[in-house]
């Protein structure tokens, strides 16, 4: 188990490199930062002067060394320093860690929701299969699967707080403000997990183990309660895991349409701003989330399922 | 891809005529299974029309997409100007027709869509014949880069490789098929590693076939359902990826118009034009959820190892 958690570990330190990588030429895929940085009508000395100030006159393996491991003031980003926002002149990752909270709340919600909905509709679709509970939950797996999340918030929106006015629009503040964006962003994973759930569900039940609890007379309720709903956990487990991790970083849209400050509504708001220094920042931040998510479904998977091996 | 397709084409030209005079073909066969299965019928009529839109847009739109008069702006559905023209779904907030926006919109959606898959899929499905067929070393490799790239958070990073390159057709479609080509990859290299020890593929290399000659004759081919199944699955993903970063402004830039793009537009007047968010919207899902019915049928007709109990 431990040589198993360790070889996870050095698999997702090797991707956060390859993300810093990433996050580091960033700037440098049009060929110039100025590029992107200057206005377009800055003159050949105003570039010339802003590329010394920023260290872009340097050799790449110069810059890339001063980006992780810093030069005068700055720190490096392994020590998450990303420089300051070049808009609100505040270390760039001070501003992204102050907006995780609204995305983790945001994320967290939407997978309750997903789940008090999923779970039960996998179970009664897979016990009642072929019947009218059946067609009726794979009709809306579809349609989660079909509708775009952003335009069922917008939809949402015109009928719960425009026609209705039941909820806001958008805001933070009121408990009662999660709960579209909620909706909204746990569509997706709610249809995942629904045919996850009754997908494995029938598997199971197929088993022959299942089959011998049955033939020796225990309850139909029993045969799905003790011995099916157990064995069926396992990739359930895995993918509510894995929906978790997308969601952190999958809600940039539903953050923008319902103003949830989060960190998704920051990077569109930095690109739009040019502030890269914030934009490389949260895709950092974000992947790191993501990838220790990841691992820590591995982990748990390993850890419910004694028949993974760890070698 | 094209020397594949045209070797595939004309082997099944000449299956075509053999089995002409044996029975019905293959394609017949198609068309005879797909009348038993109506939402995948409707699947096919929706793909069809918005193919069809998206070439020939002109034949199908009742007014100019692009032309602005603010003597009709935000009108409802149904609204007759002065001259008798209708514009069945109203107008949007410079005056211009929705029905046409909506069929010139297809446009973008679409070719982004199909190019993202082919993108994606001629990427993936090439390492994943190089891997599946030298496995080793070689698979290693490919593997964790597989690995490192599906834990990347994809929508952040994507959004930031847009706003640095600048907006455009090409660079969208670059965006998406960063990650995508990871599901084909992993998809082909599992089939190839299964056939790769089967007597065709021996007797093959016996009678002499190079390497490329036996990815390509012996092991594409038996791969390529599969791709198809996944092919079409993906499109409907890409084209709400698009319209996610249309919606976000990091989309083709206006005025050409796209679905995602005019719901952004739509978004400023949802308490009082709800029609501009409605119908950009209703045309997205359903060609959406068109392309995952057909996706579904194919999953089953030519893929009945990925059924499982899934019906």
């Amino acid at each position: 188990m431990r040589a198993f958690i360790i070889r996870g570990l050095m698999q997702s330190l090797i991707v956060l490199w390859v993300v810093l990588l990433i996050v580091f030429l960033m700037l440098h895929m049009t060929g110039d930062p100025a590029d992107v940085l200057m206005p377009e009508e800055a003159t050949m000395e105003e570039v010339a002067e802003f590329n010394k100030e920023m260290g872009f006159d340097k050799p790449i393996y110069v810059q890339y060394f001063n980006f992780l491991f810093g030069h005068e003031k700055n720190l490096g980003v392994l020590r998450g320093d990303f420089g300051d926002s070049y808009y609100h002149n505040v270390p760039a990752m001070g501003l992204v860690t102050e907006r995780i909270p609204a995305t983790v709340i945001l994320a967290v919600v939407a997978l309750l929701v997903g789940l008090v909905i999923a779970i039960p509709a996998g179970i009664l679709s897979a016990v009642f299969r072929k019947t009218w509970i059946d067609h009726f939950s794979s009709v809306l797996s579809m349609a989660g699967q079909s509708i775009p999340n952003f335009w069922l918030g917008l939809m949402l929106i015109i009928l719960f707080s425009e026609i209705l006015g039941w909820l806001p629009t958008s805001g933070y503040r009121e408990a009662k403000s999660i709960v579209l964006p909620a909706l909204a962003a746990g569509l997706y994973a709610t249809a995942r997990i629904m045919r996850m759930m009754r997908s494995t569900l029938l598997e199971v039940m197929a088993q022959d183990f299942v089959n011998t609890a049955r033939s020796k007379g225990v309850s139909e309720a029993l045969v799905i309660g003790r011995h099916a709903l157990k064995n069926a956990a396992i990739p359930v487990v895995t993918i509510i895991g894995l929906e978790l991790g997308g969601l952190l970083s999958g809600t940039v849209v539903i953050e923008v349409v319902f103003a949830w400050p989060g960190v998704g509504w920051l990077v569109v708001e930095s690109i739009n701003a040019n502030d890269y220094p914030v934009v490389q920042a949260a895709v950092a931040l974000l992947s790191f989330m993501f990838v220790g998510v990841n691992l820590a479904v591995d982990i748990l998977y390993a850890w419910l399922d004694p028949r993974i091996s760890y070698s | 891809m094209a020397t594949d397709n045209t070797i595939n084409a004309g082997a099944s030209s000449k299956i075509d005529q053999e089995m002409d005079d044996r029975g019905p073909s293959e394609l017949q066969l198609a068309w005879r299974e797909l009348l038993k299965r109506p939402p995948a019928l409707f699947g096919v009529f929706v793909i069809i029309t918005a193919i069809l839109w998206a070439l020939v847009p002109g034949l199908f739109s009742p007014h100019d997409p692009l032309l602005q008069d603010l003597e009709r702006y935000l009108k409802p559905p149904g609204f007759v100007d002065a001259a008798g023209n209708t514009y069945w779904l109203g107008t949007d907030q410079l005056g211009r027709d929705i029905v046409s926006r909506i069929i010139w919109g297809s446009r973008v959606s679409l070719s982004v869509g199909f190019a993202a898959v082919f993108v994606s899929g001629s990427i993936g499905i090439g390492l994943g014949l190089i891997a599946g067929y030298f496995g080793g070393k070689v698979d290693a490799v490919i593997s964790r880069i597989v690995d490192a790239v599906l834990a990347i958070p994809f929508v952040l990073l994507a959004i930031s490789i847009i706003a640095i390159l600048g907006a455009s057709l090409q660079n969208i479609v670059l965006a998406i098929a960063l990650r995508t080509w990871t599901v084909y990859t992993r998809v082909v290299r599992g089939e190839v590693f299964a056939l790769k020890e089967s007597d065709m593929v021996t007797a093959a290399r016996a009678s002499g076939c190079g390497t490329l000659r036996i990815m390509l004759i012996y092991l594409l081919p038996n791969a390529f359902s599969s791709c198809i199944v996944v092919a079409t699955i993906y499109l409907g993903r890409m084209i709400i990826i698009e319209s996610s970063f249309s919606f976000l402004g990091m989309g083709v830039p206006p005025p050409t118009p796209t679905w995602g793009g005019m719901l952004a537009e739509g978004r400023g007047f949802l308490d009082t034009a709800w029609w501009l968010t409605l119908f950009p919207g209703v045309a997205l899902t359903v060609t959406v959820l068109g392309v995952n019915l057909l996706g579904d049928w194919l999953r089953d007709v030519l893929d009945p190892r990925m059924k499982r109990l899934d019906d």
